[in-house]
């Protein structure tokens, strides 16, 4: 590990501490930048979700709304509890709403769930893998579930399995692989049925300064593909580099939204370093979380994904 | 490589009765991989029906006496094997609420399959994991001088009336499992029910030893039912004291029992499996 990618990893580690006076500030409403064109590819409205337990009830979501528009990172930002799981669940129809309603490529998340998870993909906070089959075992399964012909599945799985770095342990069961490869494998499965639209909650929480930066490779080459992206993370520095937009949550609410305050991202297409001047004044930041610092170097570029 | 393109590649047949079984032998084939690699389980279900073997044919079997002189240990056999599918429910629990856990069955949720798939590959593979306790049952049976005194006809009912209400058991256990919040509580609930169920029963003693007001639970239990038809159709030793639907007809009350077992717990499992997302 290079000193400087400790020192990223430090920072990174470092910003992700939220001020508490989070809904002071100069933010956006959420209300006022919720656009509901026809081009968004998953809208929300209203939702709420409150977790009934034998003595409490939390009130983990409380009147969230968020658009994101096809083929555009989102990028929900928020600390432990603000309700970002939550979110990712009942996007990817894994949880029902209380109230309040969400569309996603289209379909309602509660009465098109199954049509709609021929579109998705989801990677839990939580590599949700099976321990007992080998990694190709896992890829295939989950091909196979996502109704994907056998051979297709095989094929896929060994694509991901070398896109991830993980050809050698393929045959390993994944009992065997650290946390980082779980969490790779888990990423690949999400991706077995090629989906249009992406739910990544917190992909990178636990992986080291390298991987990490592997883990933002392979997202930016999925976005370069044309994919719409969710993705929860408690680090500003990543939601910064891989996001369109960053979406501030606590609460259950949006209580900030905005274009990424460093204007050093967006790279064109090719890779290259492309200006990106915005007008507006960044929201994310300033109110909840300390500024991203600013001469961080670019991230290796080792592999394109995906081909 | 274009984000849109997986959907040609989509198998023909997604939803109705063939992707239901499809996607249900694609869990069940992941359920039966998953035995050999954690053979631990097998080992000591298989080890647990042993001990019990060696227990009661040698330990306390020269205590109990048969009330016609039949030999015990051909007594003991069927219930043994009774028991032990009883006790594979557990298995099923264990497993389900370790799929909930670790959250493969989050995983199962959010992709385009058969929504019963998770639960009838689960119920199928501890159909054919069952079928594989027995054989090896079977034969420690037979080395401690178990035999089938029928025909391979009877015997093949007596296998195919043990899976049946194996798979029924495990129903319970997907039901069971889909409940309890940890694996711990899993297995505690699952010997909690299962030891008085099979040891109320005439799986070790016959009924005649049990005081009056026991016997007829003992008697109806649907281990004891079970273990009734199998000891009548490999013709082993079977007393009972008194006349009765239990002596009489112990195949059509076992058969009752499992589809009254199925009936009950089929909905309550889907209906738990359904909730998850509340
Ligand atoms: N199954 C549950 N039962 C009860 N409360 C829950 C449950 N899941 C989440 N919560 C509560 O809902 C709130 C939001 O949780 P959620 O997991 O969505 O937060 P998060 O933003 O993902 O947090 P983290 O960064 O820690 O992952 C929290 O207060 C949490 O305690
Ligand atoms: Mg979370």
């Amino acid at each position: 590990m290079s000193d400087r990618h400790r020192l990223r990893w430090v920072l990174a580690k470092d910003m992700a501490t939220y001020a508490g006076d989070s809904r002071d500030g100069a933010v956006t409403p959420s209300a006022s930048s919720l656009r509901d064109d026809s081009m968004s590819a998953i809208t929300a409205e209203g939702l709420v979700k409150i977790y009934k337990t034998r003595k409490t009830e939390v009130r983990a979501l409380d009147g969230l709304d968020l658009t994101v528009q096809e083929g555009q990172v989102l990028g929900l930002l928020g600390p432990n509890g603000a309700g970002k799981t939550t979110t990712v669940r009942i996007l990817s129809t894994l949880l029902r709403p209380d109230a309040g309603r969400a569309t996603v490529a289209g379909f309602d998340v509660v009465r098109q769930a199954q049509e709609l998870r021929s579109v998705i993909g989801l990677s839990g906070q939580y590599a949700a893998v099976d321990e007992n089959l080998t990694g190709r075992e896992n890829l295939w399964m989950f091909g196979r579930l996502y109704q994907l012909r056998s051979a297709e599945a095989r094929k896929r799985a060994d694509e991901l399995l070398e896109q991830f770095d993980l050809a050698d342990a393929g045959d390993r069961i994944v009992k065997t692989y650290s946390g980082g490869m779980r969490r790779r494998l888990d990423l690949g499965s999400a991706l077995i049925g090629r989906p249009r639209l992406l739910f990544l909650d917190e992909p990178t929480t636990g992986l080291d300064p390298r991987s990490r930066l592997g883990m933002w490779d392979v997202i930016r080459g999925l976005v370069r593909e044309g994919v719409t992206l969710l993705l929860t993370t408690q680090y500003l520095e990543e939601a910064d580099e891989l996001a369109d937009t960053i979406a501030v949550v606590d609460q259950g609410r949006i209580i900030a939204r905005g274009p990424p305050t460093n204007s050093r991202r967006r790279w064109a297409a090719n890779g290259s370093r492309s200006s990106f001047v915005t007008g507006r004044r960044s929201v994310a930041p300033h109110s909840c979380c300390r500024a991203a610092p600013t001469g961080m170097a670019r991230w290796p570029s080792t592999r394109t994904p995906g081909d | 490589m274009t984000a849109a393109g997986g959907l040609s590649t989509r198998a023909a047949t997604n939803g109705g009765f063939r992707g239901a079984l499809r996607d249900g032998l694609i869990v069940m084939w992941r359920n039966l991989k998953r035995i050999p690699r954690i053979p631990e389980l097998a080992i000591f279900a298989i080890l647990q029906s042993i001990m019990f073997v060696l227990l009661f044919a040698f330990v306390f079997g020269g205590a109990i006496p048969l009330p016609d002189g039949g030999n015990y240990k051909e007594f003991l056999m069927p219930g043994i094997f009774a028991q032990t599918i009883a006790f594979a429910s557990a298995t099923t629990t264990v497993g389900m609420t370790d799929d909930m856990a670790k959250g493969i069955i989050d995983r199962f949720r959010s992709l385009p399959m058969a929504r019963s798939a998770v639960l009838t590959g689960r119920t199928l593979s501890d159909v054919i994991y069952n079928a594989g306790l027995l054989i090896v049952l079977m034969l420690s049976g037979l080395a401690v001088g178990w035999v089938v005194r029928t025909g391979p006809a009877e015997f093949l009912a007596g296998v195919g009336l043990l899976l049946l209400f194996a798979f029924a058991m495990s129903w319970i256990g997907v039901w069971l499992g889909l409940s309890v919040p940890t694996v711990e509580v899993a297995q505690q609930v699952g010997f909690t029910v299962l030891f008085p169920i099979t040891f109320v029963s005439n799986v070790f003693v016959p009924t005649q030893t049990l005081p009056d007001w026991l016997r007829p639970i003992a008697e109806w239990n649907p281990v004891s039912t079970l273990t009734a038809s199998i000891r009548n159709l490999w013709g082993n030793p079977n007393p009972f004291a008194a006349e009765g639907l239990p002596a009489e007809q112990p195949i059509l009350l076992t058969l009752i029992w499992i589809a009254v077992i199925l009936a009950v717990f089929v909905p309550l499992g889907v209906r738990r499996y359904r909730m998850i997302s509340r």
